[in-house]
């Protein structure tokens, strides 16, 4: 288990900063935004994860979450595409707005 | 290029300084490589491509050399996988006198996190900007030049596949080499320092890293960066049903269009041939040289080409897919699929490679992290048809079911499936629990680069006209002098023996000995199946012991529908669609995986698979034929 970091702000989402929740990655719907703010696993998946931009802190939008693909995520310009069971170790604050 | 210039290559090779090319995956390096070099290094749309270092020498207008070195794909120093353990080790080892970072410019707020890993390095750098073309696209303004002020480096931005980039990148080598400029921040420096005093971990440094590449995009980005939509037919491509069905539309669609052109080239060329051999037969050549076209070259030629405009067709369209990023999608959607037999998604792409040459596929499959899902995909990969399969393949469907042909490739399509389950099975070696975790990046697509592809379609073709057709030509010699050699009696003996064994598997004797020779090279097997159908009066007058005065041609398709019937095609079809690849593939196997022990045991499993699967269809097929 790794340290809670203290983001207490984040600078690409604090005008969405209204009825936030956290959740695991894997339960946020469909286009939503959400903020990283807890990462579970050993220095050899983080250091697959941070270089993606899936890093504490940084702003992600859902764009794909069903069965059977994996999780389609919206970091800065870049899709990444991250399988289910790598989510559930991906926890995060959701934004209850829409995109 | 000539052995005399590839010696000369080598030898400046070794003197003159050495460049590395560094980026993440599917940045634009080897494309990069192959601009500055005239290199010919395979380039495609997604990560994960370029496995091993490569090597070629640059000459600058003023006459300077530089050795520049291809690096595979590294998402940062620490590296996570064998090919980044390979380009750090080149890095460390080597010490280039420069480096060549380039960063993607449609991705930037990713491609810079490599670029922080650089920072206060003591090795000279400049920064090649790729994807400008798909930046403006965008229509992202971004200050390069402030971006160059703000990291002290020279910044080039550059389209890739434009030649004219090319005098811009080796003016960035003369700037590097002369001024020898370092990536500093002392910012970033100093804040990195600080965190690691504190005793922190890997997540408040890339938090920080973020950070100070999101501030950076700030200051030299004309809009702020936002999250970009999909693309419309990523709605599509992506979606669980129908991506699905529309990547076997494509995949399927490649394969028919191949089969269809090739046949009908084929008949025609079969026309040509049988003129030509009467041609021979009346112009009075002498015998010898006569049989020897008749029996080994002209059949060897005419499946030969056949086989060549198969493989173009098809290399073709695997190549659009691959250049404009589709085969990224491919292994997203079968991600799902993959898994429930303990694989990823990624495995899906060096089973595509797969279909243009299986030492591809099993090279390819060094795209996967985990060694355990790595020697899986090997091991299933090689059922996987190269283009030497579908060759044979398309040629034996299309010569004894016509227009059903699509059919039966479809059921041996859906056999391959099946066998690639089963392998899996078998050789999971206990490992069950061992999770299938995938984690990739989707590239953007971009226009095909009609110059890349049809110069991967020619390299193909040129390869199996300078490589598998000599040895289509070879095979199809051995073994007609090989049959000349013995007379009637003692070729009944062996013949009447090979063909009750054979019949055990539902196999006609000569489509058995034309199995045994694809082991050696997968076109062999056509060289086998010309030679011994392709009969000629010499074999049919063989009881008199006379060579016949006037040799008569009988088309190969013909005599191979006489001689075997639809249910043993179909065995033959299956058993060589099963049956193990080439002892290339085979002996890069063991290299890869490092066993032979396991190597053997995956070519026994094969061969003896494809024998009892001939048998059980065989013995089905009778059912309805």
């Amino acid at each position: 288990m790794l340290e809670l970091l203290d983001f207490s702000t984040c600078a690409a989402c604090t005008s969405y900063r209204v009825n936030f929740r956290m959740v695991r990655l894997d339960e946020v719907e469909e286009n939503k935004c959400c903020c990283i703010r807890y990462i579970e696993g050993d220095g050899i998946s983080l250091g697959k994860l941070l270089p993606l931009g899936i890093s504490v802190g940084n702003h992600i939008e859902v764009v794909y979450n069903r069965r059977f693909i994996p999780i389609l995520l919206s970091i800065g310009d870049s899709f990444i595409a991250v399988s289910r069971r790598k989510a559930q170790t991906i926890f995060v604050e959701e934004d209850g707005n829409d995109r | 290029m000539t052995a005399r210039g590839r010696r000369k290559c080598s030898d400046h090779a070794q003197t003159a300084p050495h460049i590395a090319i560094v980026g993440q995956p599917n940045t634009g390096k080897s494309t990069i490589f192959n601009l500055l070099t005239h290199g010919k290094q395979h380039t495609a749309n997604w990560s994960g491509k370029t496995v091993e270092p490569q090597e070629g020498v640059c000459r600058s207008s003023s006459g300077e050399t530089y050795t520049v070195v291809d690096l595979p794909g590294v998402f940062s120093l620490s590296p996570h996988s064998d090919r980044e353990r390979v380009a750090c080790a080149y890095l460390q080892k080597e010490n280039p006198i420069g480096i060549v970072l380039v960063l993607d410019g449609s991705q930037l707020s990713r491609s810079m996190y490599l670029l922080t890993d650089f920072m206060g390095l003591n090795i000279p750098i400049v920064i090649v900007v790729t994807m400008i073309d798909i930046l403006k696209f965008q229509r992202r303004d971004v200050d390069f030049q402030k971006l160059e002020i703000i990291l002290g480096v020279p910044v080039i931005p550059v389209i890739g596949t434009h030649r004219r980039s090319r005098a811009k990148i080796i003016a960035g080598l003369e700037r590097l080499m002369g001024k020898r400029p370092l990536l500093c921040c002392e910012e970033f420096t100093a804040a990195c320092k600080k965190i690691t005093g504190e005793g922190s971990d890997a997540l408040r440094i890339a938090g920080y890293r973020h950070k100070w590449i999101r501030d950076r995009l700030m200051e030299i980005c004309a809009c702020p960066l936002q999250h970009r939509p999909l693309n419309k037919f990523d709605h599509v491509a992506l979606h669980p049903v129908w991506g699905i069905i529309l990547a076997f539309f494509f995949l399927f669609s490649g394969f028919a269009i191949s089969a269809v052109v090739a046949g009908r080239l084929q008949h025609f060329l079969q026309k040509i041939a049988n003129f030509g051999v009467k041609a021979g037969g009346a112009s009075g050549i002498p015998p010898l040289l006569a049989e020897i076209l008749n029996g080994a070259i002209f059949p060897g030629l005419t499946i030969a080409a056949y086989l060549l405009i198969f493989v173009g067709v098809l290399t073709l369209v695997i190549g659009i897919m691959e250049d404009v990023g589709y085969v990224a999608r491919i292994a997203y959607l079968f991600d799902g699929l993959m898994g429930r037999i303990g694989l990823q998604g990624k495995c899906v792409i060096p089973f595509i490679s797969g279909f243009g040459c299986t030492v591809a596929g099993v090279c390819g499959a060094r795209v996967i992290d985990c060694p355990h899902q790595r020697r899986l995909t090997i091991a299933a990969c090689w059922v996987v048809p190269c283009s030497g399969t579908w060759g044979t393949v398309g040629f034996v469907a299309v010569l004894f079911f016509g227009s059903r042909a699509v059919w039966v490739i479809l059921g041996l399509f859906l056999l391959m499936i099946l066998h690639i389950i089963l392998t899996t099975r078998i050789f999971r070696n206990g490992c069950r629990s061992m999770p299938a975790e995938m984690l990739m990046d989707l590239p953007h697509y971009h226009r095909p680069h009609w110059r890349n592809i049809f110069g991967i379609v020619f390299r193909q073709m040129g390869q199996l006209l300078f490589k598998s057709i000599p040895a289509i030509l070879l095979t199809a010699f051995l073994l007609w002098s090989f049959l000349r050699q013995f007379n009637s009696m003692q070729t009944d003996v062996f013949t009447n023996q090979l063909a009750r064994f054979s019949a055990i598997f539902g196999l006609h004797w000569k489509l058995f000995v034309a199995l045994a020779l694809s082991l050696i090279n997968r076109e062999s097997a056509l060289g086998g199946i010309a030679v011994l159908f392709g009969e000629t009066s010499y074999i049919l007058s063989a009881a008199d012991g006379m060579l016949a005065q006037n040799l008569q041609w009988a088309s190969i398709g013909t005599s191979l529908v006489k001689s075997v019937s639809p249910q043993g095609a179909l065995a033959f079809l299956c058993a060589f669609f099963l049956s193990p690849p080439c002892c290339a593939a085979i002996a890069v196997t063991a290299h890869e995986i490092r066993s032979y022990a396991w190597t053997l045991r995956l070519l026994a499993y094969y061969f003896l698979g494809a024998l009892l699967a001939a048998a059980i269809i065989s013995r089905a097929a009778s059912l309805f034929f």
